[in-house]
């Protein structure tokens, strides 16, 4: 029975699945990382610019990029800490719409090519108060088997003892 | 420009974290019935509707199909615009050109968004590359407790800088009775209680999520003479993206604000916006973006803008106040929000703001839109026709 003054809601929740695809410069860069450890970027052949992730045309004078190898150039893996932030809020993990809700570490990181790079700052257990801008650092993979052609296949990036 | 347009009416509705009194097509309704009356109109005068909402929020595709009949819309051309968190800058750049272009006479610009309706986080992450940037993405309030972080590393100021600027904006707020959040904060000391969401990002930084609508009608300077209030005269405006912020990942920039400050006064001839402007109604989410933004713009030199805000320089009752409708961290229906700032604008060179009426005569206004971390919107609005 209608209760008086009723304002009617209806809740419904929805899944929906999705296949993207990565195409060939994006694709091999995940599928190196995946298998080789390594990251690339590609040196745009018309204005010299580093393009990070490989795309396909420059942003900046739409030359077209070489695909994998020519022109593509393996990263380091190691650069140094320019700034961290520590999520403390409880926050929907964008793959999988569960809440994470341990705080954790994001770190921007300058890498030796002069690339900026945003990841995970670990392990778990980082002391924060130790941290300052400017410490080496480097990447740390996931064990192979827990490895899909992500960019978390990276587990982390971890500070370099001094 | 072929034809000069003007903005004759404005409607808004009021605006809180739920209206469960209304469904979509009804709030869309109310601003469409508010912004007829402002302009002293009927829904027959109406040419074409420009229709706009974030994409995902509420999950109905096609959503101008929806509001056909709640807007008047039925038998009529009409367009929807969805770019995100500029979408309301948008709807009232394609309200302009269509009728500077000579296509349309008379057309409505509506913008709506019912928050509560859907989840906004899940929507606005899918703003990132799935497989590149999603994984990291921590929504806004992630970009924003970062740019706080930058914005204060950059500049040396403290952290109750940001507290400073809400302040400002909560006494704003009160002057306005359409606005969402109307707080009745004291001091500096006040808001610097309110909790972190991510250091130093604090929840009274940070826009809320609201519920409503806004409508603006543009007309051609014929009809415009013609019609009940004072028209507005859109001077200019501009529209800017920088390079893939979510498919690149990396360094915070602001290229697209100063890209589009630089060509909008430069063609215009405005060499100091803070004295030539008279009021700006800035799209920022944080009191820390608005910081950085009035630099980006052009309105302070890099790095002073919070020391401008510690004298009280974009408070109501100076030269150049800046959102005096209590701005975007006091309302934020996402797809109606920076329809709002065009319709506050529109409002204050009319002299029609009632309460929160600008002190200065104001002849010149300037209102922005922002989205997706790599986009923005401005446009020049001015009391008289040159």
């Amino acid at each position: 029975m209608e209760k008086k003054g009723e304002l009617l809601g209806v809740k419904r929740n929805l899944q929906v699945r999705f296949r993207w695809s990565a195409g060939p410069y994006l694709g091999k860069l995940l599928t190196e990382l995946r298998d080789k450890e390594r990251l690339w970027a590609v040196e745009c052949p018309g204005c010299g610019r580093i393009l990070f992730p490989p795309r396909i045309v420059c942003a900046a004078c739409y030359t077209r990029t070489p695909e994998f190898p020519e022109g593509w150039f393996s990263l380091s893996g190691k650069g140094i800490l320019k700034d961290w932030e520590k999520v403390i809020y409880p926050q929907m993990d964008p793959e999988t719409g569960e809440v994470r809700s341990e705080p954790y570490l994001h770190g921007t990181f300058l890498l030796d090519e002069s690339i900026i790079y945003v990841h995970y700052l670990g392990p778990e257990d980082l002391d924060e108060s130790q941290l300052r801008e400017g410490l080496e650092v480097e990447m740390v993979m996931k064990p192979r088997e827990q490895r899909e052609g992500k960019p978390t296949d990276i587990k982390y990036f971890r500070i370099l003892e001094e | 420009m072929a034809r000069r347009a003007a903005v004759v009416g404005v409607g808004q509705t009021y605006h809180r974290a739920r209206r469960p009194d209304v469904n979509i097509g009804e709030i869309c309704t109310e601003a469409v019935r508010f912004a007829l009356e402002d302009a002293g109109i009927s829904i027959k005068d109406i040419d074409a509707f420009i229709t706009g909402n974030m994409e995902l929020f509420e999950g109905r595709y096609a959503q101008d199909m929806w509001q056909a009949d709640y807007i008047g819309a039925v038998g009529k051309p009409g367009i929807r615009v969805t770019t995100g968190g500029t979408t309301g800058g948008t709807l009232a750049c394609v309200a302009f050109e269509t009728v500077a272009s000579g296509i349309f006479d008379v057309v409505i610009a509506v913008g709506f968004e019912k928050q509560f309706e859907g989840d906004t986080r899940a929507g606005l992450k899918t703003v990132a590359d799935p497989l590149w940037t999603r994984w990291q993405t921590t929504g806004a309030i992630g970009y924003f407790a970062r740019q706080a972080r930058y914005y204060m590393k950059q500049t040396g100021a403290p952290e109750e800088a940001g507290s400073r600027v809400r302040l400002r904006l909560a006494k704003h707020a009160l002057r306005n009775p359409h606005a969402h959040l109307r707080l009745q904060l004291q001091s500096v000391e006040e808001v610097m209680k309110s909790p972190y969401l991510i250091p130093p990002l604090r929840q009274l930084d940070m826009c809320p999520t609201s519920e409503g609508a806004c409508a603006i009608i543009v007309a051609s300077e014929e009809k415009a003479s013609r019609m009940a209030r004072k028209p507005v005269w859109a001077k200019d405006w501009i529209t800017v993206h920088k390079e893939g912020v979510y498919t690149r990942g990396g360094q915070h920039s602001v290229a697209d604000l100063e890209m589009a400050a630089a060509k909008l006064f430069g063609r215009n001839g405005i060499k100091k916006p803070m004295a030539e402007i008279c009021v700006a109604e800035i799209y920022a989410p944080s009191t820390w973006a608005e910081l950085e933004w009035l630099e980006a713009y052009g309105f302070s030199k890099k790095g002073q803008a919070w020391e401008l805000e510690e004298k009280g320089q974009f408070d109501f009752d100076r030269e150049f106040p800046v959102n005096p409708s209590g701005g975007v961290v006091s309302t934020n229906p996402i797809g109606a929000t920076a329809l709002i700032r065009v319709a506050e604008v529109a409002l204050q060179l009319r002299g029609d703001a009632g309460e929160r009426q600008i002190v200065r005569k104001p002849t010149l206004g300037f209102s922005t839109a922002w989205g997706g971390s790599g986009w923005t919107v401005a446009h020049l609005l001015s009391a008289t026709k040159d």
